[in-house]
């Protein structure tokens, strides 16, 4: 009778056993996946504020150098009319990142170009220094565009002038140079939409050469007026005045 | 011969506790180190929100004509972020011993929510606008 009893477990013995185990590997199974989900959703998110706080800085430092004679205005590229506002930068070489030297130093133009999962990729488009009307629509249909951002659902531009505090949504040739640009992004994946605005600093004529088109290839840099507002002579009182504003994290 | 057959067949139940105890404890220690990292994720992609949030601000403070004294508390935006300003006149001395005009003091914060806890940043910035 006694040795019955330790030649094996019972099949209650068994079962349970088996329960343990398989609720174990259930909320171990459990927690790998939450791990790896929630491990790639910060990866994707982490990647598209890497990207977009690149796309402002560029941005950024191109608005703020833009030369004296860059003119700026919201063009048509094309394709889906929600995507279809494009900011032309021209005879800005140097913009955006590029090589400031050559004949395709002329500007550039960031438009959200429809891709074929029904998302836009916001693209950068090189300009020449004089396009024609004609070598400009064949290089928008054609490009090289080069992806800078991608997954987006819409791109919108609005422009203000420090004279006029209202938000205008077009901007043409004649419009002159606006004070504050803004550009909101949309989020192909519905996550929050963005707005970033950015200052273009007012620029005047030098006095010894007043700068005239035909100057494109050598743009004539404006000096900033004082409102450029760095402090004009550091007082001996506020020794802890910054001279370059502009940085706002210390 | 008098031993009974259940010694040595089996773990006793201290021994199964133990074990159950010292898994518990370490897979705690998993799901915790996994939020921390998700937590801290979150918090640095809010920083970066907060950080082009108050950029944005400061770039329309810059591109206005003429300033006044005040404070000004904004709504939170898409992502949670609250921009609050305060522009003060800033009062100072040339060298001469005249006042100077036109400096003023920005203050800019941008302050959030995260995990029921109030966090900042904070951008103190000097313009010149006469």
């Amino acid at each position: 009778m006694k040795r019955t009893m330790a030649t094996g477990f019972t099949l209650v013995e068994v079962v349970l056993a088996l329960a343990i185990a398989g609720l174990l590997a259930i909320s171990v199974f459990a927690m790998i996946s939450a791990s790896t989900s929630g491990t790639a959703q910060l990866a994707t998110e982490s990647l598209r504020e890497r990207r977009e706080e690149t796309l402002t800085r560029l941005l950024r430092q191109s608005f703020a150098n833009l030369p004296i004679d860059g003119g700026v205005v919201l063009t048509n590229i094309g394709g889906d009319v929600t995507t279809s506002a494009a900011l032309a930068v021209t005879n800005a070489p140097g913009g955006m990142g590029f090589l400031a030297d050559g004949e395709w130093s002329g500007g550039w133009i960031l438009g959200a170009r429809p891709q074929a999962d029904g998302t836009a990729t916001l693209a950068l488009l090189k300009l020449p220094v004089r396009p024609g009307s004609s070598t400009l629509g064949d290089l928008m249909e054609e490009g090289p565009w080069l992806p800078v951002f991608p997954g987006i659902s819409r791109a919108t531009w609005r422009f203000r002038t420090k004279q006029n505090n209202t938000w205008s949504e077009a901007w043409n040739e004649g419009s002159g140079r606006p004070d504050l640009v803004a550009l909101s992004l949309e989020f192909a994946d519905g996550s929050a939409a963005s707005e970033h605005l950015f200052w273009l600093p007012p620029v005047v004529a030098s006095t010894s050469s007043a700068p005239s088109s035909s100057t494109i290839n050598q743009p004539v840099f404006g000096t900033r007026t004082p409102d450029a507002s760095v402090v004009p002579t550091p007082p001996a009182s506020v020794p802890s005045v910054p001279t370059v504003p502009g940085v706002p994290i210390p | 011969m008098k031993q009974p057959l259940r010694q040595g067949g089996g773990f006793t139940l201290v021994e199964a506790m133990l074990a159950l105890a010292i898994f518990a404890f370490a897979m705690v220690g998993f799901g915790t180190a996994l939020d921390g990292v998700l937590e801290a994720g979150a918090l640095a992609r809010r920083e970066a929100f907060a950080r082009a949030a108050l950029n944005s601000r400061l770039a329309e403070v810059q591109s206005l004509a003429s300033l006044k004294a005040g404070n000004t508390t904004g709504e939170p935006d898409g992502r949670g972020i609250t921009v609050s300003q305060s522009i003060d006149s800033l009062s100072a001395q040339g060298s001469d011993g005249s006042d100077l005009a036109g400096l003023w003091t920005v203050t800019l914060r941008a302050s959030w929510k995260e995990g029921g806890e109030e966090r900042s940043l904070d951008s103190k910035v000097i313009l010149y606008r006469p």
